[in-house]
Order: structure tokens, then sequence, then C-alpha cells
């Protein structure tokens, strides 16, 4: 598949993605855990995608990520759309650079990358909102909140993964490595 | 790292700086523009759970809609009882309004709405409503529903409006609590638990699980006074104020339907 192709099919997903998790509540028993999957997208996106490709990927993701979730209070804007970009892009770069390790996109690496960017994502937006309104405290339930989504992030990532590989060329024999980088 | 990549980099953090002090103006824009380009999706999604539900609901068994046949019949016989009660009620209120020259308060003049999108984040607490500024609808405007306070209006596009939720810390409401003199802010907590912490109490004031807490209706404020907003749950005492923690009357996580003041009825 072109590396073009790929990329608007992604940001297609990503879109939709982004759009249908909005319609999910919390998860009530699970202490309001809410669920983000765009995450796991956004990772498959950096993975498979060629280097440039992977960046402005990262950037179109903090961009529409921003603009969706940021309130604007009168003239005051709590995180900067800012912040949103260069998070994905930095996480785009350093999943280039595992992936170019690895040599391909394994399945473990997206959901290990899924779960670790859900979680960052999320601990640094509390940081950041924390320290626009002035009063910063964490408590566990900051972390379990944080962990407990990367967590369903992690676990959720193998069944896109195992969808878009299905999609994309048939599975090898005795492999777990089956996209190979653009 | 070759220097094209380099330059790539470099240009990209160069546009995320640029985007990151776009002027609040543009950034409602582009909000705007964006929540009118996703606003189908959300649409097309309440339309396919509402079918899957309607779906789902009508499907009883013969011994299930005997069953849901006779409780409506009996429950018809009650309301009809009940109805001739409330009529001879409602003639006597009348009587007494006509004979104390009651002066009916002016009520507000509302636009039902249903939700389309819950709350997007873990920190922010919003919701989505299919009712924008050609229905009427501006910023800050207060939502409302039968049971109480919901929250004020944020991002409005053509067709669809983003609600700020009283459980979000941002959102603050002037509060009194029922049968009191003591007044304080309401807003929710950070840390999504569906509570809200109404501050700024005396640290005299002797508050009670179970008192019921209104919105004050400060001047120049968006919330106009009598709204219930909760129930107090616990009150305790700070180094300078009374804090209490208060359940919302409002079950956010239930919530399908809600009402927005558009203005006072004429």
């Amino acid at each position: 598949m072109k590396p073009l192709t790929l990329f608007l099919f992604l940001l297609v997903v990503l879109l939709l993605t982004m759009s249908l998790e909005a319609l999910v509540p919390s998860l009530a028993f699970l202490g309001q855990v809410h669920l983000v999957f765009f995450t796991i997208i956004f990772c498959f996106a950096a993975l498979a995608l060629p280097f440039f490709g992977s960046l402005f990927f990262g950037f179109i993701t903090g961009l529409i990520e921003g603009l969706l979730v940021l309130e604007i209070h009168g003239q005051h804007v709590e995180i900067r759309l800012g912040w949103f970009i260069i998070f994905f892009m930095l996480w785009a770069f350093m999943l280039q650079l595992v992936s170019d390790i690895t040599d391909g996109v394994r399945w473990e690496l997206h959901s290990l990358g899924a779960g670790l960017c859900t979680a960052t994502f999320l601990l640094g937006e509390f940081f950041l909102l924390s320290f626009s309104r002035g009063n910063f405290f964490i408590t566990g339930e900051v972390f379990l909140l944080s962990f407990l989504s990367a967590g369903i992030s992690l676990i959720l990532a193998p069944l896109f993964y195992g969808c878009v590989q299905f999609w994309l060329s048939p599975p090898k024999q005795n492999s777990t490595t089956y996209l190979t980088p653009l | 790292m070759p220097r094209s990549r380099i330059f790539i980099v470099g240009a990209l953090i160069g546009l995320a700086l640029i985007v990151s002090f776009l002027n609040v103006s543009g950034l409602k824009v582009a909000q705007e523009k964006l929540l009118t380009f996703v606003a189908p999706v959300f649409y097309s999604s309440v339309f396919l759970k509402k079918n899957i539900t309607e779906f789902t609901k009508h499907r009883m068994t013969l011994h299930q809609l005997e069953e849901a046949n006779s409780k409506l019949l009996s429950e018809n016989r009650e309301l009809k009882t009940e109805n001739l009660v409330l009529h001879a009620a409602a003639d006597e209120n009348n009587q007494l309004r006509n004979a104390l020259n009651y002066r009916e308060k002016s009520a507000f003049k509302l636009v039902p709405a249903t939700v389309i999108a819950r709350d997007n984040s873990t920190w922010w607490n919003s919701f989505k409503i299919d009712r924008g500024s050609r229905d009427g609808i501006a910023p800050d405007m207060v939502i409302i529903t039968e049971c109480g306070l919901v929250g004020k209006t944020s991002v409005v596009t053509p067709g669809l409006s983003t609600i700020v939720l009283i459980t979000d810390e941002s959102c603050l409401v002037a509060s009194k609590v029922q049968g009191t003199s003591d007044q304080g802010i309401c807003s929710g907590i950070r840390i999504p638990t569906g509570g809200l912490q109404l501050n700024f109490l005396n640290k005299l004031a002797n508050l009670q699980a179970g008192q019921k807490v209104y919105t004050a209706g400060v001047s120049g404020g968006i919330f106009p006074s009598g709204i219930e907003i909760g129930t107090v749950k616990s009150f305790c005492l700070r180094e300078l104020d009374g804090q209490a923690i208060l359940d919302p009357t409002v079950d956010f996580s239930n919530l399908e339907h809600v009402f927005v003041i558009v203005g006072a009825k004429e």
C-alpha cells in the first residue's frame, strides 16, 4: 500500500475514532475511567508511516484532539494547542526510532506504545491543567485513572493491529512481524 | 540525522508554535469549523443508537405484552382518579391566586435539546447537544433538566453546542443553601468523581447532610436564582472557610434530554 493511501485511510479512521470516543460514556464501575481509543490509531500510524508522514500525522492528531477537548473561558485557554501538537510529534519521533530498530511494526510495540502514549498524555494534560488553574495537587486517583485508561488502550491495540494487518496483507506463518516499514 | 529530516522537524515545530499562539477568536473559529465538520458523525451515531434501542425495546413476547397492557390499564385508572383530584386543587389554587393578587413569576423560554455526545476528555466534563445558533442558542446560556441545573453552553456552532457541565471544575456557580443564609461557590472536582464542591462557606455554617443547594442568582451572573443544584453530602471546616461536598441532583450518566434557557417568557 502506498504511504499516502495509508496516511489518508488512518486519518479517516482517526477522525471517526475521535468522534465516536465522545459517544462512549465514562465507565462508572471503574471509577469514571474514560476510554481513549485514538492513541491506538496514532501509534499505529506513527510506526507504519514513513518519517515525514509519521510526524505530520502526529501534528494533525495533536491539532484535532486539542481542538476537540479544549475549553475556552472568555479570553483564557487552559492548555495551549501547541502542547498537544508537540506531544504527539514527539511520540511519533520516538516510535519512528523504535520502528527503525525493530525493522517493522510489531504488535507488541504498537500495544505498548498505545498504552504508554495514553498514560503520558492523560498525566501531561492533568499537570498542565493543574499549573494553569493554579492549585497543583496529585493523588493516587489521578494515576489510577490514567493507567486504567492506558491499560484499556494497551489491551485494545492488538485488535486494531489485527484488523489492519488482515486488511493490508494476509498473515505469514511463524511470524509476529507482519507489516514492513513503508 | 539527514539535513532534510532536521528541516522537516524544525518546520513542524515552528508550525506548532504558530498554532500555539493563535488568539482566542481564531481558536474559537477553528473549533467551530471542526465541530461542524464532525457533527454528521454525532448525528448518525445518535440515529443508529436510537434505532437499535427501539428495535431491542419493541421485541416483547405475548406474555410480556399482556403484562404491560394490564399494568398500563391500572396506571390509567390511577391517573384518571388523580386527575380529578388535581382539577379540584387547580381550581382552588386559581381562586387563591386571584384573591391574593398573585403575580406569577416570569417563566423561562426553553429550547429542548438532545445530548448527542458525552465528555471526550478525562479532566474536562462536557456534553454536546443537537441545538446551535440556528435555534437561538448562544455561548453562556444555562442548561437545565426537570431535575435541576446541568451547566452552560460554551462553543456554539450552527447545529451543535458544547455544554460545560457543573461537574467541571471551571464551571463556577454562586449557590445558596436551603433554609439558611449561607452562600458559596459551587464547582466540580478536577478528578472526576461525579460530585460537586461548595466552597467559601461561612465557617460557622453548620450544614447537614440532605440539605438542598440552589443557584443564588447574583447580579451579572448567568445562572438565574432558584435552580436546584444538589444536596449536601458532607461538610468540613478548612483553614479559612467551610467546604461542603454535594451530590448533584441531575444524573449525568443517563442524561439524554435537556433544556436551554434562551430568555424569559414574555
